[in-house]
């Protein structure tokens, strides 16, 4: 009787072995989203940490968030084999992310963006043309 | 924007860090133009906006979307775009949208963003570097 009872445990453990170890792998997937650094790491996380538990919260899913200090370490992280699983960068990056890993984008807000050239009211200049040789200010080296 | 003129058009570029910083080069004549995105010079005050005009502006451009790797399962992916979606519909969760520049989010997908294929990214933006 104690016989058949430690076989019956033994098919039981056995019978589980099969499946807790996937279970538990399933359970423990965690998604990384990297953030483009618009801000210092620190504001970045204050920013989407809420976000990232609430999101979390609504899908029932681990997300781990990636911030980074330098654009640089971004835009290689992006286009590198252990790249983030998800991202969150902008319209230029997100295009040359999806050519070198196919990201696809999934969602985003409605807002449009365009890109303004402008110059003071009274400045002689009347068409980008005439910017010929001059100085242009931009915010940094990234703003084509 | 300017990286595409044709003929390609020469100038000398400063890097001032900011809208503000780069308005401010240009009132103060230290900048003859100055480049930035509408939705941060919108943010200016009307008396500052009133001492500028605007040479050029860009077709629209889709904002920072959310993206998935494609190792990501599908379900996974579209449980994500379904939950950004349902969190614009409670205030407080819109406000978090808000916070990382989701706001009224809506579907989305890579034609949306195909357009910009024309640029040269890694040649003009000094990719990576």
């Amino acid at each position: 009787m104690i016989r058949r009872g430690s076989e019956i445990l033994l098919l039981l453990v056995a019978w589980l072995s099969i499946f807790l170890p996937n279970a538990s792998a399933e359970q423990a997937t965690t998604y990384t989203l990297g953030v483009v650094p618009t801000f210092p790491p620190v504001a970045t996380h204050t920013r989407w940490m809420p976000f990232v538990e609430r999101l979390s919260q609504e899908t029932g899913l681990d997300f781990r968030l990636k911030v980074y200090a330098q654009m640089a370490e971004f835009e290689h992280d992006i286009v590198s084999p252990g790249a983030p699983d998800f991202i969150f960068a902008n319209a230029l990056q997100v295009m040359v992310a999806h050519k070198a890993q196919n990201y696809q984008p999934l969602v985003r807000g409605k807002g449009q963006v365009r890109g303004i050239v402008f110059v003071r009211k009274d400045s002689p200049s009347r068409s980008v043309n005439d910017l010929a040789g001059k100085r242009i200010a931009f915010v940094g080296a990234k703003n084509l | 924007m300017l990286s595409g003129q044709k003929p390609a058009l020469t100038f000398e570029k400063e890097y001032p860090g900011s809208t503000q910083n780069v308005i401010k080069s240009v009132l103060l004549n230290k900048a003859d133009a100055g480049v930035t995105l509408n939705t941060e010079l919108n943010k200016e005050a009307p008396d500052v906006l009133s001492q500028i005009r605007t040479l050029l502006q860009t077709q629209e451009i889709p904002s920072h979307p959310l993206a998935a790797h494609p190792r990501v399962p599908q379900p996974v992916q579209k449980a994500v775009t379904k939950a950004v979606l349902s969190l614009d519909k409670m205030p407080a969760d819109a406000k978090l949208l808000r916070e990382v520049w989701l706001a009224y989010p809506v579907t989305t997908g890579y034609d949306d963003y195909c357009k910009l294929e024309v640029i040269d990214v890694k040649k003009n933006s000094n990719w990576g570097n």
